[in-house]
């Protein structure tokens, strides 16, 4: 396996000077409600969250279907807003930003991890890697160059011309992990990663996350598999829209 | 305008890059769809061209008439029982008259120059070798006057149509047809007992097949195959009464003059002149023996036709466009609706609503644009096809691929937009869970 993953995407030494658990938090979820409007009824898909994660977190979130775990995803991904609360990421607010700014915010400090890995079909592996930076304005040959030691990172450094149809699951979750990787983002949130893999590549995936979080990556997983969350050194339980349990489980 | 200003150059060539990379993915799909443009661009340019060579070709022979002639021709009766007298004559009596033409030159206003002509058809020989053909009679300004040009030696002067000289000026096909290896200058040619010394040849008449006295025209003169003496000479030798001698029967007529052009002096004046010798000509001809044939009026004719044609042919490409375009959208909003998942992606990993109005409006335009180009080159070949395998004029003018082309860039851009938005207002969420 490779071992610094993040090297490729960190010029600075943001990863190795944060450490698990410590410092200012990355993610602060102050009373973070969000509501549905269903026909007459409104629905409390979260009702009033207040989160901390700091920089170095390795979080797995779970819960029963229907506990708002993809609205916490939504939300935590900038892809949704809060209905009530406050959301600051990096110190900054972005429960009330813009459409525009929301994107700035999702494209520069934050990494997707899908379960159906996402990528776009048209393009090369190398291409999809560098869909992040092109949106961060990277000049083409700085994000070739990104691109490129981020899929040898991955070990797909044979493959750089390949299109998702000739890879195997496993090997386009790579892909997408490289891809989050390449803006260097804050955080990184995983949905279901490992949902679609067989146990070896899913496997695999949860080795290159170890590996992520050694470097000291921030990395928020989405999850219903209780094995998968025992690899984390914090679980985060939800329940009808709330936290039911927040713990962190390592030794650290 | 924030759209395109924050586009930096280098972000819009990749986006291009991408805009291809997503249409090739679908070749037959996005070749089917730029196909209406194609069509339209097509159609535009090549209706154009040939509308344009076709009134070209027209004025052209309009204006070798002369813009500023007014030609009278004579017309055989078409109901001859009602000249009784003339049918006991056995001589058929009928248009331009020697009084016609005086009068003319004494009342029209504006009448500088008059070219009378007559015509006896006979064969021409030189030596043992004949042809069927025209002697024609006219006067020395002739060919100022229709503005044919001289191919070798000399028209006829004044001096030798007042000498009544047995002098003529071939036409180039009577030329090459009666000497097809000598040189014909200084040769004599006879016709019937008499016989003419060439002293030039004339290029053929160009209007031969002209504006609407072609068929009648094209039908008496042998194809051009002509001899020009002046018109002096031609009574001379041939008199008044042309006979003509036909299987079982024989006919003859007295015609004074079988065309008249009278030329007037300034263009606005050409339509009272012609107004004044219709009234003139009406007094004299009741039967209506002759035919009035003002160019200047066919060229107004047929600029104001050409008009209509542009208006109609402008009417059919803009719709072929409009279908195109139609076309291309219907494509375009399948296709976000296929990609929506894409769309939800790059919205993910940091696309703004611009940026994917700009994919999806780039996409766009390269396929119209593309489908325009093809268009242009379809819109010139055609033409050239025409122009070899018909042999019409076809003018292609260089303004018109370049206005077809920016037309079907602008479809591109206007059905594009509403497919493009469409595609930016997806909810982020709502499009990455779409299957």
């Amino acid at each position: 396996m490779p071992d610094s993953l993040t090297d490729a995407a960190t010029a600075d030494s943001r990863a190795i000077t944060y450490s698990g658990g410590s410092g200012d938090p990355v993610i602060e979820l102050c009373g973070v409600e969000k509501h549905y409007q269903m026909g007459s009824f409104l629905v409390k898909a979260l009702r009033g969250i207040d989160l901390k994660i700091f920089p170095g977190d390795y979080i797995s979130i779970l819960g029963p279907s229907g506990c708002g775990k993809s609205t916490m995803l939504n939300i935590l991904g900038c892809l949704d807003q809060p209905s009530i609360g406050q959301y600051m990421l990096n110190g900054q607010d972005v429960s009330n930003l813009t459409d525009d700014d929301l994107s700035q915010v999702r494209g520069k400090e934050l990494g997707f991890i899908f379960q159906s890995y996402n990528l776009i079909q048209q393009l090369s592996v190398v291409e999809n890697i560098e869909v992040p930076l092109y949106y961060q304005g990277v000049p083409e040959k700085d994000s070739r160059e990104i691109a490129v030691s981020l899929a040898e990172k991955v070990g797909l450094g044979t493959r750089l011309d390949h299109k998702p149809t000739e890879l195997s699951g496993g090997q386009q979750q790579r892909v997408a992990i490289a891809r989050a990787l390449s803006n260097d983002p804050s955080v990184i949130l995983a949905d279901e990663a490992t949902g679609n893999l067989d146990s070896k590549s899913g496997g695999d995936i949860l080795e290159i996350f170890d590996q992520l979080n050694a470097d000291g990556k921030t990395l928020i997983m989405i999850t219903h598999d209780e094995a998968m969350a025992e690899r984390t050194s914090r679980v985060i339980r939800l329940k009808d829209g709330d936290i039911a349990f927040d713990t962190y489980t390592s030794e650290q | 305008m924030e759209l395109i200003h924050g586009m930096s150059l280098f972000r819009l060539k990749r986006s291009v890059v991408l805009g291809v990379k997503s249409l090739w993915m679908h070749k037959l799909r996005s070749l089917l769809t730029a196909l209406g443009i194609v069509f339209g661009v097509a159609s535009v340019i090549s209706m154009l061209a040939i509308g344009e060579g076709a009134s070209y070709e027209a004025q052209q022979q309009i204006k070798d008439l002369g813009s500023q002639n007014i030609i009278l021709e004579s017309v055989k009766p078409t109901n001859t029982t009602t000249a009784g007298e003339q049918e006991r004559s056995l001589i058929l009596e009928y248009g331009l008259t020697y009084n016609d033409l005086a009068q003319i030159q004494a009342t029209v206003p504006g009448v500088q120059l008059t070219v009378p002509s007559r015509k006896v058809k006979d064969f021409l020989w030189n030596k043992s070798q004949s042809v069927d053909g025209t002697a024609f009679g006219t006067v020395a300004w002739y060919p100022k006057m229709k503005n044919r040009e001289m191919i070798r030696g000399r028209f006829f002067t004044e001096m030798e149509m007042k000498g009544r000289s047995p002098v003529c000026v071939l036409t180039q096909s009577l030329s090459r047809n009666l000497f097809p290896l000598d040189e014909p200058i200084g040769q004599t040619v006879r016709m019937q007992t008499s016989y003419f010394r060439v002293v030039g040849v004339i290029e053929d008449n160009p209007s031969v097949a002209a504006a609407e006295s072609e068929l009648d025209r094209s039908a008496e003169s042998s194809d051009g195959m002509e001899m020009m003496i002046p018109i002096s000479t031609l009574e001379d030798h041939f008199g008044e009464v042309l006979f003509k001698y036909r299987s079982g029967s024989f006919e003859a007529e007295k015609v004074e003059f079988h065309e008249v052009t009278a030329r007037i002096d300034h263009a606005d004046n050409v339509m009272p002149a012609a107004l004044a010798i219709q009234h003139l000509l009406e007094r004299n001809h009741k039967d209506g023996d002759y035919k009035m044939t003002v160019p200047l009026d066919l060229l107004r004719r047929a600029e104001r036709t050409k008009q209509i044609f542009n208006i109609v042919l402008g009417s059919i490409a803009a719709i072929s466009l409009l279908v195109g375009g139609i076309g291309i959208m219907n494509i375009m909003l399948a296709t976000v609706t296929e990609r929506t998942r894409e769309i939800g992606i790059r919205r993910a990993l940091g696309a703004k609503k611009k940026d994917i109005v700009m994919q999806f409006l780039i996409e766009t335009v390269l396929l119209s644009g593309a489908g325009g180009i093809l268009g242009v080159g379809v819109g010139v070949a055609i033409p050239m096809a025409v122009t070899y395998f018909a042999g019409m004029v076809t003018i292609i003018q260089f303004w018109a691929p370049t206005l077809a082309f920016t037309i079907s860039v602008m479809i591109g851009v206007l059905f594009g937009i509403y497919p493009a938005i469409r595609a930016a207002e997806m909810n982020p969420v709502e499009a990455l869970r779409h299957e």
